[in-house]
């Protein structure tokens, strides 16, 4: 799987966490907390991107990640 | 009640489960005996067939937007997205309430109070969060440590109601609901609330716990009879109980509480009691079970009851000493219904379904009947085998116990009902 298709699937759990969302564009450079999710939130939209790949990697490891794009790269990253 | 503590009422009830989606498929239910929510069961670990209530999918949002407004409903759908069915179920069962409570949905009070009956109501989302663990060699639940908790469905209905006084998961095994019915009672006598929401949680089967109930034999088999006729309560032929998934809701208030919101009051809870009888086996105690009995009643005042509500599972042991502990405390014509004989067990949930179900029947005047009691047991009671109209029900006696000791009853008066 791709970095793109990790953030099309982030995007798809963010608008599904947050349906005031749904018309709006969201791209790999956009940071959860902008767009207004919270930390558990945070946790659902990793969690939805790295049962995509049955990946495991810890919550920590995530802590650097300013947008969603950096999400994807650790989960590639790991997984390669 | 009749003394200077003052009165408690129900002014709400809800309902969502395999026997009925809200109360007047509950009543349609309990009018017509009609068995069809029960379905047969197999699993390949599991060595019996069982026959069991399995509720369909919950939808607390679309109740939300029927019941309240858009606004409640868009909360409800954040609230739940992650949530199991079990505190779907019991939401969807509390928004009934709230609503035949006439409350409004908005307001925060600390004034109120929330209590869901039931333990180990989360086994649900740890088992099957166990069983991807194992197969798929990794953790694919990011919220399990807040699913995992039981205690989310008082957490969820803390939230969607502005419930901000006190709240607690209440557990007395198959008394669950009858010892979460008397917290909330307590509480209201107490002083510290004036109003309590009791939600009785699903219990919903896992093969596992299938496993165990057969091997204790506690199980109704899974053979056609059980599906035609359900748990045979009180009948010489009874077996075992059958499960059923259900979620109850009922809204406690002080007397004072709702006259002054001009609330209408379904029934008055004019006598408890509850007690254990110090034992860890999953037997019954004929003597427990008649003290409590004695002391609700003797609490509610000299009038007798006009019904009881028999927890009868359709488990020999069980049925026969609630049977001589009824002889000894009602007289021989008193009508003794067993609302497991239709609606199945609602383990964690039934002591609060049971109420709603005899809510039900003293608002429309009807005893529901026992399609499976064909040769009851002695000692010979009134059993209620088919159905029973135009009658005016003013007092139930309504009983529970649970394995491990639970002995409890709940005498419910008709709101209109002289002392």
């Amino acid at each position: 799987m791709t970095e793109d298709q990790l953030i099309k699937v982030m995007v798809a759990e963010i608008k599904d966490l947050l349906p005031e969302l749904e018309d709006t564009d969201i791209s790999g450079t956009d940071s959860l907390v902008e767009l207004g999710l919270n930390s558990m939130d945070r946790i659902d939209v990793i969690m939805a991107a790295q049962n995509e790949v049955s990946a495991n990697i810890p919550m920590t490891s995530f802590a650097p990640a300013k947008c969603i794009a950096d999400i994807a790269r650790i989960i590639q990253d790991a997984n390669a | 009640m009749q003394d200077a503590l003052g009165e408690l009422v129900i002014t709400g009830c809800g309902v969502f489960g395999a026997v009925g989606t809200n109360c007047a498929e509950l009543s349609d239910r309990l009018q017509t005996a009609n068995l069809d929510h029960l379905t047969r069961r197999t699993d390949p670990r599991v060595l019996e067939p069982w026959i069991a209530g399995i509720m369909p999918d919950p939808d607390p949002e679309t109740a939300a937007k029927s019941l309240f407004d858009d606004d409640t409903a868009k909360k409800v759908r954040r609230l739940t997205r992650a949530a199991a069915n079990g505190p779907r179920a019991g939401l969807t069962a509390a928004l009934q309430a709230w609503q035949d409570a006439a409350l409004p949905m908005g307001p925060v009070t600390e004034d109120a109070s929330v209590f869901v009956a039931g333990q180990n109501t989360a086994n649900e989302v740890l088992l099957s969060a166990s069983e991807a663990f194992t197969s798929e060699g990794r953790l694919s639940a990011g919220r399990l440590m807040q699913m995992g908790h039981d205690s989310f469905l008082v957490s969820l209905l803390s939230a969607v109601f502005g419930i901000a006084g006190d709240g607690a998961v209440v557990g007395g095994a198959q008394a669950s609901g009858h010892i979460a019915i008397l917290q909330a009672v307590r509480a209201l006598r107490s002083g510290e609330t004036e109003l309590a929401l009791v939600v009785g949680a699903p219990t919903i089967l896992s093969p596992l716990e299938v496993a165990g109930y057969q091997a204790l034999g506690a199980l109704a088999n899974g053979s056609e009879d059980t599906l035609a006729a359900g748990c045979r309560a009180f009948d010489t032929g009874a077996a075992g109980f059958v499960p059923t998934e259900a979620a109850a809701a009922l809204v406690l208030e002080t007397a004072a509480h709702a006259q002054a919101r001009n609330a209408k009051v379904k029934a008055r809870i004019s006598g408890w009691a509850s007690a254990m009888h110090r034992s860890v086996e999953p037997g019954p105690d004929c003597a427990t079970a008649v003290r409590v009995m004695r002391n609700a009643l003797a609490m509610a005042g000299a009038r007798k009851p006009d019904m009881v509500s028999a927890h009868a599972t359709g488990t020999p042991a069980g049925d026969s000493a609630e049977a001589e502990a009824l002889a000894a405390v009602v007289d021989a014509r008193t009508p003794v219904t067993a609302p497991k004989a239709v609606l199945g067990h609602g383990l964690t949930s039934a002591g609060v379904l049971e109420t709603v179900a005899a809510i039900v029947q003293m608002e429309q005047g009807f005893l529901h009947g026992s399609p499976g009691l064909l040769e009851p047991i002695a000692p010979l009671l009134d059993h209620v085998r088919e159905r029973r109209d135009s009658l005016s029900i003013g007092r139930v006696l309504n009983n529970g116990f649970g394995f491990g000791g639970f002995n409890a009853a709940i005498v419910l008066d008709q709101p209109d009902l002289g002392a």
